[in-house]
């Protein structure tokens, strides 16, 4: 597990969770990482799979976080479902010390 | 120029359909569907391949080269296509309408297809090339959370639209009732079985908050319009339906479905005020409304981001019983997305134009004069037409 990592503007200080070329305000964007910290700003409950490989895993919830720095960001949930306004962690799922973040994230049960 | 001097330039003059389906027919594809539904609408509009010059093809599906060859479209001339995802039928009336007003076309022919039951269903097309900025943003940022459908995009708005203003299930329910219960009285609709409030709260949940009576179906459907300049010469006298104001737009944020500043914002939110001004008249004005009803939550949101109510009071306007069949502002009176067929919208452009010839039979909205379509795409792209009964 990883620290969540977005792309960040140096000069306005937006984040962006949806990968982009630039800055709306034309500046070059760099990866940071965030403290993962935020709130359940939206979720759902999947009951039918999409795709064979969630299959096996539904129901399953899908959270919406709003970070503390701002940007929203999915993140799936193990166990039992999360409600709305409940304060989170979400981890980046790759493997600890991967060079390039993923856009997998979790919510850590531990640390509510 | 102004918008407002395009006001009622142009006219949908012809409306066809392929035949509405779920499997048991063999040979149908994207590309059949839109070819019998544009042979249709030619024929409605007492026009022949020979007379279109003018083509807007869809944005998925048949190519604009597969139109022309195989329907026989001599001289086409203006050709362009729109990229809203399923708001690009709505959007695409005002780009014919453009073009017939600036005298770049005289015919413009505008089809759909989309054998969304027999070929590549909607839940497989985020796993195509990601080729839109829908398919990017499911594929690499979405998808990975579990996320792969319209219904798990969609979902998380619907969900926080009732955290935040209480909308109802049963608001949620309404819609898809409402819907139903027009399809019942559409001779070409899919589902026609009576649907009760009951029966949508017992459907099984595909992702929460929707259940299965809350999302559109899979068909396989084709829907196409002839429009051309609404004084042409060519017309038999039939009553038709001018194009008075339309608008398309993108969200502020067009990249990402949960990061705009304001959460529920879509592109209806400043397409719709332009299209009213550009029309001359507002919601209230409306007879019937034709909303893109991907989901049952996205017509509600959609009433709310064109004016018909304020943001927050969908769930109270479709429960006081407005969007009730009779009721002042009747809602998909062919039973939409949800009940007819998904024809990617264009069947609601159809419905519209039929209701403003008086020609829907027993779902007829009474004196119907004025009506309004909208389109609904991708991340929350908006599109809408405001459109007018002229002739006798
Ligand atoms: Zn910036």
């Amino acid at each position: 597990m990883n620290q969540v990592r977005l792309q960040h503007c140096p000069a306005c200080r937006r984040w962006y969770a949806m990968a982009r070329d630039r800055c709306g305000c034309g500046t070059p964007l760099v990866v940071a990482p965030v403290s993962g910290r935020g709130t359940v700003f939206s979720a759902t409950v999947t009951h039918q799979a999409m795709t064979e490989e969630y299959a096996a895993r539904v129901p399953y919830q899908t959270v919406l976080v709003e970070l503390a720095e701002g940007p929203r960001v999915l993140a799936l949930v193990d166990g039992p479902p999360l409600p709305l306004g409940a304060e989170v962690s979400v981890v980046d799922s790759a493997p600890a010390g991967a060079d390039v973040p993923s856009t997998a994230l979790l919510v850590e049960r531990s640390r509510r | 120029m102004t918008a407002q001097a395009l006001r009622g330039v142009a006219a949908v003059v012809g409306v066809g359909e392929s035949a509405y389906t779920r499997g048991g027919t063999d040979g149908v594809t994207d590309v059949s569907v839109a070819l019998d539904a544009s042979t249709a609408a030619l024929a409605d509009a007492g026009l022949t391949p020979g007379d279109v010059d003018g083509l807007v093809p869809p944005y998925m599906g048949a190519t604009a080269e597969e139109l022309i060859a195989n329907l026989g479209l001599t001289g086409v001339r203006f050709c362009a296509q729109v990229n809203l995802g399923g708001a690009s039928p709505v959007a695409a009336l005002g780009y014919a309408a453009s073009a017939v007003a600036a005298g770049l076309a005289r015919t413009v022919l505008v089809p759909v297809g989309w054998a969304g039951y027999s070929g590549r269903r909607a839940r497989a097309l985020s796993a195509a090339e990601p080729t839109t900025s829908y398919r990017k943003a499911v594929r690499g940022l979405y998808a990975p959370n579990g996320v792969h459908s319209p219904s798990q995009v969609y979902a998380q708005v619907a969900r926080r639209h009732q955290h935040e203003f209480g909308t109802p299930a049963e608001a949620l329910g309404r819609v898809a009732v409402n819907t139903r219960a027009h399809a019942v009285a559409t001779p070409n609709a899919i589902m026609r079985k009576p649907m009760a409030l009951a029966d949508h709260l017992a459907s099984r949940w595909i992702v929460e908050p929707y259940r299965l009576l809350d999302c559109c179906m899979d068909s396989d459907a084709g829907a196409a319009v002839v429009v051309t300049a609404a004084d042409d010469p060519r017309h038999t006298g039939r009553a038709r339906a001018v194009l008075d104001g339309w608008a398309d737009a993108r969200p502020s944020e067009p990249l990402d479905m949960y990061n705009r500043a304001d959460f529920f914002e879509t592109g209806l939110t400043t397409a719709a005020p332009a299209a009213w001004a550009m029309a001359g008249v507002g919601p209230s004005d409306m007879d019937f409304a034709q909303i893109y009803d991907c989901f049952t939550f996205e017509v509600l949101q959609q009433l709310e981001e064109a004016g018909f109510c304020g943001r927050g009071e969908s769930g109270d306007f479709v429960l006081s019983g407005h969007t009730d069949p009779g009721g002042r502002l009747p809602i998909n009176t062919h039973g939409g997305l949800l009940s007819q067929a998904h024809a990617l919208g264009m069947n609601h452009v159809v419905e519209a134009v039929r209701q403003l010839r008086h020609e829907a039979g027993p779902r007829q909205v009474d004196g119907a004069r004025l009506g309004v379509v909208t389109g609904w795409g991708d991340l929350g792209d908006g599109s809408i037409a405001v459109l007018r009964r002229e002739g006798r």
